[in-house]
C-alpha cells in the first residue's frame, strides 16, 4: 500500500516530517559531534544550602559559556567555594574575599581571577563569594565558615548598583542561629497535596509563555541552540545585528537600578536611605568581625559600566531623552564610599585602578562584569590596599 | 518531562527513517531497516555479555522454530516442552528470581531489557511455528519480531502472523490515516513524557509519613499511581501504535480499552494490557485449566478452574517482577476474579440468566461496580508499587 498525496495538507505533512527528520538528525549531530558540551549552559551551579539559603553547589568540576562564548573551567571544593579542595585549607587561612558574580567571576579563568591573583602579592586567598549575594548573605557565609576556619580579613567586593538596597530587615543574618530555616525545601513539610501541586506547576513551565522562558528551555536542552549562542559571539557582525535588534543586550544602553542613583545624594535623594542602610550593614558586618575573629574588614566597591565608560551613558541618555537631566553615574559610587568611611569601614574603589590600567575593554561585550584583563589591576590593587589600609602584610615565602 | 534526552532522539531518529524507508520507492528495504534499527538500539542497552546472554536465550528458539516450521509432524509434546522450559529457566535465572538466583556470585549480573516480552514472542512463535507455514521465516525476520524497537519495552504483543501481514502493507497511509496516525503518536508521547510524570512523585507512599499528612494525602497516594501507569503504558502503546501506522503497519494490537470503567477486576483484564491478557488465556490458562480438567475430572470443574485462574495470576504477577509484592499483587488479583466468577454464579442462580444480566447492566449498579473495582485495582497497584514491609509500616503509621 502506498498513496502518493495530491492535496496541499497532504504535501505540508510529508515536508513536515521531513523537516521534523532534518532538525531530529541534526541535534543529534550537534549533541555527539559538533557541541556535546551544550548541557553545561544549563547546568545550575547553585543549590539550596541550609545555612546560608543559596550556594554554589560543592565539588563541581563544569565548563560554563557564561557570559557568551567564554568557556570557563568552573570547580568548587567541598564547601562550594571556588577553587581546589587541596588548598582549601591553605585558603581558608589567608584572606576571604567575598562578594557577589564579580568576585565569582564566572567567566575568568580560576587562575586568572583576582583573588588567585593575591597570591603573586603574597595573599593566601579564599574566594568566599556567589553570584547574586549581597552582603547579608555573605554574612551568613562568614559566619558559617567562622565555626572551623580563621582568616587573616575579610574583604568583601560589592557591585553597583544592586549592592545598594535597604538591609533593615536583614541584620538578622549577624545574630540568628546557624540552623536549617524553616522556609527552605530542606524541612519543609512535603505531601502528596504539595507535591501534586508542584508537579502541575513545573508543567505549566515546560510550555514557555515568552521569549525568555523559551530562551531558558532551549538552554541546555538543545546543542544547536547552545551552539549557535555561544558561536554567535565569534561574529561580530551578528552580534551588532542581535544587539541593534535588541535581542541580545547593548551594555551601552542597559542601566540598572534607580535613576535617582545618578541624581546628587543627600536627603531629597530617595536612594540616600538605601546608601545610609547599606553602610550601617556594612559597619554590622565589620564590628561582627572584630568582635567574633578579631581580624581587619574591608569593602571593595565594583563600578559599573558607566561609571568606567561615562562618556557611554550618555549614548544612554540621548536614547531615552534624559539630555538636560542631572545625572552623572559616578555619584552612587561616590555617596556609598563616603558613607562608608563616615563609619569607618575601611574601602577601597576600584575606579581608579581600572581606569588607569590602560586596557582598552575593562568588561565583557555584552556583560558588564569585569574580564580577564580586568582582574590583573584589580588583584594589584586589593593587594596594596590589604597591607596600606587593613594593615594585612603578604606572607613572604621561605628562602 | 526534564529534557530531551539521548534515547528520545535515538527514537525519533528510528522513528523517523522507518516512516522514510515506508514512504519512498525502496519500502521493500522495510524488514532489514527495522531488523538493524531494532539491533542497533538494543545494542546501545546492552553490553557485551548481555548480548550474549541473548544470544544463548535466542538461538535454541530460532533453531527450534526453524526446525518446527510448517511441519506440525515435527512437533512432538517432548519437542515443545522443553525448549519452552529452556527459555523459561534462562528467564527465571536472568531475571534473578530469589529462590533461583544463580548469578549473585556475578558482579555485574545480565540485565536485558525487554526480556519480558521476548520471552512471550518467542513462546508463541515456537509453539504456533507447526501451523504457520504460509508466512515467510527467517533469522532476520525472527530477530526482527522478537526485538522490534516499537514493542521491545512495552509491548503490545503481536502475533507472529499479524507482524507479517504488517509488513507486507508497509508503504505510504493515506492523508486522512496519516494524520490520524500522527494525531495517536503525538497524543500517545504527551501523555506518556508531560502527563504522566506529574504523578510520580504524589505516588511516593513514603509521604504519608509526613507530619500533617491527611485523607486526602491518602486519596492522592492511592489515585497518583494508577494515573500514572496509565497514562504511561497506554500513551507509549498510543505513540508505537500511531509510528506503526504511519509506516501503513495496522496490525499492532490495541492494548487498553478504558480499563477503569471496568465493572469487576476479570473485565479489567479484558481491558488493560489486552494483548498480554490474550497470550495468558491462551497459552498458560486454557493449556492449565484443561490439564487440570483432564487430570481430576469434570467433576472437580470449579476447583480446577479455581486452581487454574490462581496459578495463573500468581505467574502473572510473578511476570511483573522478582519480589514478594508482585506475586501478593497476582494473587489478590486472582483472589478477585474467582470472586467475580461465584458472585455471577450465585446472582445466576438467585436472579436466573435475565435477571441476573438486569442486574448487572443497571446504571447504579453498574457505576458502583466501576467505583469498586477501581478502588480495588489501586490498592491492589499500592502493593505492586511498593515493597510489602515499607507498604505496612507507612500505612499502620498513618492509620493508626
Amino acid at each position: 500500500m502506498a498513496h502518493r498525496s495530491h492535496t496541499l495538507a497532504g504535501r505540508l505533512f510529508f515536508w513536515g516530517i521531513v523537516a521534523f527528520g532534518v532538525l531530529t538528525f541534526t541535534e543529534a549531530l550537534f549533541r555527539y559531534v559538533i557541541f556535546p558540551e551544550y548541557r553545561s549552559l544549563g547546568e545550575d551551579l547553585f543549590e539550596r544550602h541550609p545555612v546560608i539559603g543559596y550556594f554554589n553547589r560543592p565539588d563541581m568540576s563544569v565548563v560554563s559559556y557564561s557570559p557568551g562564548n567564554y568557556k570557563t573551567a568552573i570547580r568548587t571544593n567541598s564547601l562550594g567555594l571556588r577553587g581546589a579542595e587541596q588548598t582549601m585549607g591553605a585558603d581558608l587561612s589567608g584572606v576571604w574575599v567575598g562578594g557577589d558574580s564579580n568576585t565569582f567571576a564566572k567567566g575568568v579563568a580560576e587562575e586568572k581571577t583576582f583573588v588567585r591573583r593575591l597570591a603573586q602579592y603574597g595573599y593566601a586567598a579564599a574566594n568566599i563569594s556567589s553570584e547574586g549575594h549581597r552582603l547579608s548573605q555573605q554574612a551568613l557565609v562568614a559566619r558559617y565558615l567562622a565555626k572551623s576556619h580563621r582568616p587573616r580579613a575579610i574583604v568583601i567586593g560589592i557591585s553597583l548598583p544592586q549592592a545598594i538596597a535597604d538591609y533593615s530587615n536583614e541584620f538578622v543574618n549577624l545574630t540568628r542561629p546557624l540552623t536549617p530555616d524553616a522556609g527552605f525545601a530542606g524541612i519543609r513539610m512535603i505531601t502528596p497535596r504539595s507535591e501534586l501541586r508542584h508537579a502541575f506547576s513545573k508543567a505549566v513551565d515546560l510550555f514557555p509563555r515568552s521569549l525568555l522562558a523559551l530562551r531558558a528551555r532551549l538552554m541546555g536542552s538543545s546543542a544547536i541552540y547552545g551552539w549557535l549562542k555561544v558561536g554567535i559571539g565569534a561574529v561580530p557582525w551578528a552580534v551588532k545585528t542581535l544587539r541593534d535588534s535588541g535581542l541580545i543586550a547593548d551594555l551601552e544602553l542597559t542601566v540598572k537600578g534607580d535613576l535617582n542613583l545618578r541624581r546628587p545624594f543627600g536627603p531629597q535623594n530617595p536612594m540616600q536611605a538605601q546608601v545610609d542602610s547599606t553602610a550601617d550593614f556594612a559597619k554590622a558586618f565589620q564590628d561582627w568581625t572584630r568582635k567574633t575573629l578579631n581580624v581587619p574588614f574591608g569593602i571593595v566597591i565594583y563600578p559599573t559600566y558607566h561609571q568606567m565608560y561615562p562618556e557611554h551613558f550618555r549614548r544612554y541618555m540621548k536614547k531615552f531623552n534624559l539630555e538636560g537631566e542631572d545625572l552623572i553615574p559616578i555619584r552612587s559610587l561616590d555617596a556609598l564610599r563616603t558613607a562608608l568611611q563616615a563609619r569607618g569601614v575601611p574601602v577601597l574603589d576600584l575606579l581608579p585602578a581600572l581606569q588607569s590600567s590602560g586596557l582598552a575593554a575593562l568588561t565583557f561585550p555584552s556583560n558588564g562584569h569585569l574580564n580577564a584583563n580586568a582582574h590583573a589591576p584589580v588583584a594589584k590593587a586589593v593587594a596594596h590596599w590589604l597591607e596600606s589600609d587593613l594593615g594585612v602584610p603578604p606572607v613572604k615565602a621561605p628562602r | 518531562m526534564t529534557g530531551i534526552s539521548v534515547n528520545h532522539i535515538g527514537f525519533a531518529l528510528a522513528g523517523l527513517t522507518l516512516i522514510t524507508c515506508a514512504w519512498s520507492p525502496w519500502r521493500a528495504a522495510f524488514l532489514p531497516v527495522f531488523f538493524v534499527l531494532s539491533l542497533g538500539i538494543l545494542g546501545t542497552w546492552l553490553r557485551p555479555f548481555d548480548m550474549l546472554a541473548l544470544g544463548l536465550f535466542l538461538l535454541p528458539a530460532l533453531l527450534m522454530t526453524g526446525y518446527l516450521w510448517g511441519h506440525p509432524e515435527r512437533a512432538s509434546g517432548i519437542v515443545t516442552a522443553s525448549i519452552v522450559t529452556y527459555l523459561l529457566v534462562l528467564f527465571v535465572i536472568f531475571r534473578r528470581y530469589p529462590i533461583f538466583d544463580m548469578l549473585e556470585w556475578m558482579n555485574h549480573p545480565v540485565a536485558i531489557i525487554g526480556l519480558s516480552y521476548m520471552l512471550f514472542r518467542v513462546i508463541h512463535l515456537v509453539l504456533e511455528a507447526p501451523r504457520m507455514g504460509q508466512y515467510p521465516f527467517g533469522i532476520s525476520r525472527f530477530v526482527a519480531y522478537v526485538t522490534g524497537f516499537w514493542t521491545l519495552l512495552a509491548g503490545p504483543i503481536q502475533r507472529y502472523d499479524d507482524f507479517c501481514t504488517g509488513l507486507g502493507s508497509v508503504g505510504r497511509p493515506s492523508d486522512r490515516d496519516a494524520v490520524a496516525a500522527a494525531h495517536r503518536l503525538v497524543n500517545g508521547l504527551i501523555q506518556a513524557f508531560v502527563l504522566a510524570p506529574l504523578f510520580v512523585e504524589p505516588a511516593n507512599i513514603d509521604l504519608l509519613k509526613a507530619e500533617g499528612a491527611s485523607a486526602v494525602d491518602f486519596l492522592i497516594v492511592l489515585y497518583a499511581f494508577p494515573i500514572y501507569l496509565y497514562l504511561n503504558f497506554s500513551g507509549y502503546t498510543d505513540a508505537m501504535i500511531g509510528l506503526a501506522g504511519l509506516c501503513g503497519v495496522t496490525t499492532l494490537p490495541e492494548n487498553f480499552d478504558r480499563p477503569y470503567l471496568s465493572r469487576n477486576v476479570q473485565d479489567f483484564w479484558s481491558r488493560w494490557h489486552m494483548s498480554f491478557g490474550v497470550w495468558i488465556k491462551h497459552y498458560l490458562f486454557m493449556p492449565l485449566n484443561k490439564a487440570l480438567l483432564t487430570r481430576w475430572g469434570f467433576r472437580f470443574e470449579l476447583p480446577a478452574t479455581i486452581t487454574a485462574v490462581m496459578i495463573t495470576f500468581l505467574l502473572l504477577g510473578a511476570w511483573h517482577g522478582t519480589n514478594a509484592n508482585f506475586v501478593v499483587f497476582g494473587a489478590l488479583h486472582g483472589i478477585a476474579v474467582i470472586g467475580t466468577g461465584l458472585y455471577g454464579g450465585i446472582l445466576k442462580w438467585r436472579l436466573g440468566r435475565a435477571g441476573r444480566k438486569a442486574f448487572v447492566e443497571h446504571p447504579a449498579v453498574r457505576a458502583v461496580a466501576i467505583v469498586l473495582c477501581f478502588h480495588y485495582v489501586a490498592m491492589t497497584l499500592m502493593v505492586f508499587n511498593n515493597p510489602l514491609e515499607k507498604m505496612f509500616q507507612v500505612l499502620k503509621a498513618f492509620f493508626g
